[in-house]
């Protein structure tokens, strides 16, 4: 017996020991995470979903979260006021010559980069012909992933030192608003001739804040550009962009102080979190557009009433509010309201949800006894498409009320999207994310004859010469009264003839910790709303 | 094992290996995907996309594209990564080095918890301790680690405010501190670890229970040896050899399993690296990871073999 005693305090001791590391370990942590702290404050993290997010390299997408801090271009949106009104930016004011085929952008005169270089004419027109001129020396070294980003580029031509002329290949209303793109954010003549083809894993750039380190995988660290010709823009002496792929572990970080702002969160965690003291839950709107696209050559879509009915059949309200929790507003147009002049809900035809008047509209037809279909649906979850095989189904339970028997088929993103834009399904979901906020690049791709596969992704098949006549004339104008008045004809013209069941434009729900202070959420991304952020 | 079935096991890795790098390529390829189009935004215009399917190589026949692939492989060119910007193979080791030192800690945790566990389930066979263990060791095993990861998150990194909530280091902090590590990993590893060391306390506790009623541990009672010398130089020495074997075998359980883990902890190892380039098409990193992989597991089968050969001389390969 004496025997087991001791051994029982052997095992006891063993135990004890593992419990006494794990405690030991534990404790090293006993101290609250100590913050980031450098000499001027403490960093503003950021919690991103994706490494991608948190990544310098971005291919050919937009430029992901931590470029936008770095980059500054021609011309920006008006980030102050939230709109997508073109304000200055590099270049202090512009001239649109030779009957809009020559842009004349006059530089300021005190925009230091990040290596301390000037920017001039010859920096500006150096790094837009590397990213066109196949002689040029540094050309194909990365950075030709923006190229397409340029428009209708057609050449530049230094005048004087200060000033750039652009020349583009054909009249472009939505011009200025590729000047706004990061295509046109210049990187430094020094580090480009000394580092060309490294140098995107470095950006010398332009923006209010310069890169640090770059741990792939982890986190980008950025410091504030002390040259920047604003000094009201970057109030905060470091920010890092910080990887983190599960939603929840976020949600965590940004509990445990340990990030200072998440995005993409859902609306329950949005809810829950509105409750929690020292976080502010934040709304913002955006460009997105979600939709049921109906291939207008195939009957019985073929009939504009059949188009309507289906519209009238869906409870746009129930989704959003159901399914969404509040994630999206409604949709009466292609375009969301965040479009701001261009916008045209307010104006066309509204389907607000009426069986009986789907019902009728069936009847008249000949479609009494309704008939069936198939949605095509991805369970690949995307920016502007969340929930979409929830929205299907319950957009199937809407329709069988009124007669409709729909089939759902859902497959991954890559197979759903590479079958879609052939045109090979009648009827499927898509959320559409513009880049710019011009209205060409949502309304000409998905409704313009020109757009029709196989040459772009205009899957409904619209051919409706009023709505294209339409649209020829809205593309063709430069002033902004004019053209965002053509483009509401045009929208009019198109939600009436219904090549799509529109259905609602995205809201993300943002959360931040109270002591982050200045921030003011933008529709276009998160670094020009975090221009005058800082902790306190 | 003589030096020639050595070398003849090794050439047979060769078709392996072959087959290895076709399933990776074809896998990718036979997906109805356009890897252009995923990475390009919904209004890229159609010679943009022409042009970056043909900077991709993407344009060309299947066989031409895998000949070429397997032309760069075979000189340890696994390709360049789209979204990291840097070449595949150092892509793959970078993070694969972090997924090991997640491994063995988790290994290593699972082995000795595992282990006293079950031995002390075993000598208080019956007891309250016995039945304690065993309720431990059957959590251990049901409870998925996605959940687990996440309550512990929640309890030990935002309630109790302990530990971090993900990470290798203070990610937040401008300048890293590496020294920082193990308060980083001891989230992950118990929860990466948890399940195998149910599994290890089980075996354990089953092979003790066994071994103690062997002859020769009667004999070395009946010697009048104490308890404590019975129990550790008898029969804790043997219960232990089958033990060992399933630690063994969790190694390869522990890589895969660390794919959740790596996600819910953010922790940057390969796990993480290969979601990640799959969510974001990274169609090179992917291949590259599948094959690296692939042939990490026909190495180790390789090395288990001379190993259980040298280690118990009654196995002969012929």
């Amino acid at each position: 017996m004496s025997e087991n005693k001791q051994l029982s305090r052997r095992e006891f001791l063993n135990i004890a020991g593992i419990s006494a590391s794990s405690v030991v370990l534990a404790s090293i942590g006993g101290a609250a995470l100590a913050q980031g702290t450098s000499e001027g404050g403490e960093p503003i993290v950021l919690g991103v979903g994706s490494i991608a997010d948190a990544g310098l390299a971005t291919t050919a997408t937009p430029c992901q979260v931590p470029c936008q801090f770095m980059y500054r271009s021609l011309v920006e949106y008006n980030y102050k006021d939230g709109s997508h009104e073109i304000v200055p930016a590099l270049a202090h004011s512009w001239e649109v010559l030779d009957d809009g085929l020559r842009y004349r952008f006059h530089l300021r005169d005190d925009v230091i980069l990040h290596d301390g270089s000037a920017l001039t004419a010859a920096v500006m027109a150096n790094w837009i012909n590397m990213q066109t001129d196949e002689n040029h020396p540094n050309f194909s070294c990365g950075h030709q992933r923006e190229k397409h980003r340029l428009g209708a580029h057609d050449r530049v031509e230094v005048v004087d030192d200060l000033t750039i002329d652009f020349y583009i290949t054909r009249v472009n209303p939505a011009q200025m608003d590729w000047f706004t793109q990061n295509a046109y954010a210049p990187f430094s003549l020094p580090a480009l001739e000394a580092d060309a083809c490294d140098i995107i894993l470095q950006p010398v750039s332009t923006g209010p804040y310069k890169y640090k380190e770059w741990d792939r995988g982890v986190r980008v660290v950025l410091e504030k550009h002390d040259g920047y010709y604003d000094p009201e823009v970057g109030q905060t002496p470091n920010l890092i962009v910080r990887a983190i792929p599960e939603p929840e572990a976020q949600i965590a970080a940004l509990e445990a102080g340990e990030v200072h702002w998440i995005e993409g969160i859902s609306a329950e965690d949005a809810e829950r979190l509105r409750s929690m003291s020292g976080i502010q839950v934040r709304d913002r709107k955006t460009l997105y557009v979600y939709f049921l696209h109906l291939d207008n050559r195939i009957e019985p879509l073929n009939d504009v009433r059949v188009r309507q009915a289906l519209n009238y059949a869906t409870d746009n309200d129930s989704i959003v509010y159901g399914i969404l929790g509040g994630a999206a507003e409604p949709s009466y147009s292609p375009l969301s309201p965040q479009f701001g002049p261009f916008y045209a809900g307010d104006q066309a035809p509204r389907y607000d949800y009426n069986p009986d008047k789907a019902r009728e509209l069936l009847a008249e037809a000949g479609l009494s006894g309704g008939f069936e279909t198939t949605i095509h649906t991805t369970t690949t979850p995307r920016a502007g498409q969340e929930r979409s095989v929830e929205i299907c189904e319950f957009i199937q339970s809407n329709w069988a009320d009124v007669g409709i028997t729909a089939n759902i088929e859902a497959s991954d993103w890559q197979s759903f999207e590479s079958q879609r834009v052939t045109g090979a399904f009648p009827i499927a979901s898509r959320g559409w994310t513009p880049w710019t906020g011009d209205p060409d690049g949502t309304i000409l791709q998905n409704f313009h004859p020109e757009w029709h596969p196989p040459n772009g992704r205009g899957v409904c098949f619209l051919d409706d010469d009023e709505a294209t006549n339409l649209m020829n004339h809205a593309r063709g104008l430069t002033d902004l009264d004019e053209r965002a008045a053509a483009w509401i004809e045009v929208q009019k013209r198109i939600v009436a003839l219904a090549p799509w069941v529109f259905i609602h434009h995205g809201v993300i729900f943002e959360a931040h910790t109270d002591r982050l202070k200045g921030y003011n959420p933008w529709p276009g991304g998160i670094a020009a709303g975090m221009d005058y952020a800082y902790l306190e | 094992m003589s030096a020639t079935v050595f070398l003849r096991r090794a050439l047979q890795l060769i078709p392996v290996l072959f087959g290895v790098s076709i399933v990776s390529f074809i896998m990718i390829h036979l997906s109805p995907t356009d890897p252009v189009l995923l990475m390009l935004p919904s209004d890229a215009p159609p010679e943009v996309v022409e042009s970056m399917r043909a900077r991709l190589g993407l344009d060309q026949p299947l066989p031409v594209q895998y000949i070429q692939w397997l032309s760069h492989v075979l000189r340890g060119d696994l390709g360049e990564s789209i979204r990291m910007y840097q070449p595949v193979s150092t892509a793959i080791l970078e993070h694969f080095q972090n997924t090991l030192v997640l491994a063995a800690t988790a290994l290593a945790f699972a082995f000795l918890a595992g282990v006293i566990l079950g031995f002390v389930a075993a000598v208080k066979r019956d007891s309250a301790i016995d039945r304690l263990s065993m309720i431990v060791a059957v959590l251990g095993w049901s409870l998925p680690p996605f959940w687990l990861g996440l309550v512990f998150i929640i309890v030990f990194a935002v309630q109790l405010d302990w530990l971090p909530t993900g990470g290798m280091y203070n990610a937040s902090a401008i300048e890293p501190d590496y020294r920082e590590l193990p308060r980083y990993l001891v989230l992950p590893a118990l929860t990466l670890g948890l399940r195998h060391m149910s599994y290890i306390a089980r075996m354990m506790r089953s092979s003790m229970l066994e071994v103690l009623g062997q002859d020769y541990v009667r004999t070395a009672r009946a010697k009048g040896l104490s308890q404590r010398t019975v129990l550790l130089r008898h029969a804790f020495r043997n219960a232990l050899i089958p033990v060992v074997t399933v630690a063994g075998v969790s190694v390869g359980r522990l890589l895969g399993g660390a794919v959740i883990v790596e996600t819910v902890f953010s922790w940057p190892g390969l796990g993480d690296l290969v979601v990640n380039a799959i969510i974001g098409s990274d169609f090179p990193l992917v291949q590259g990871a599948a094959l690296f992989i692939a042939s990490l597991f026909v190495f180790v089968n390789l090395l288990v073999d001379v190993l259980y050969g040298l280690i118990d001389p009654r196995i002969r390969y012929t």
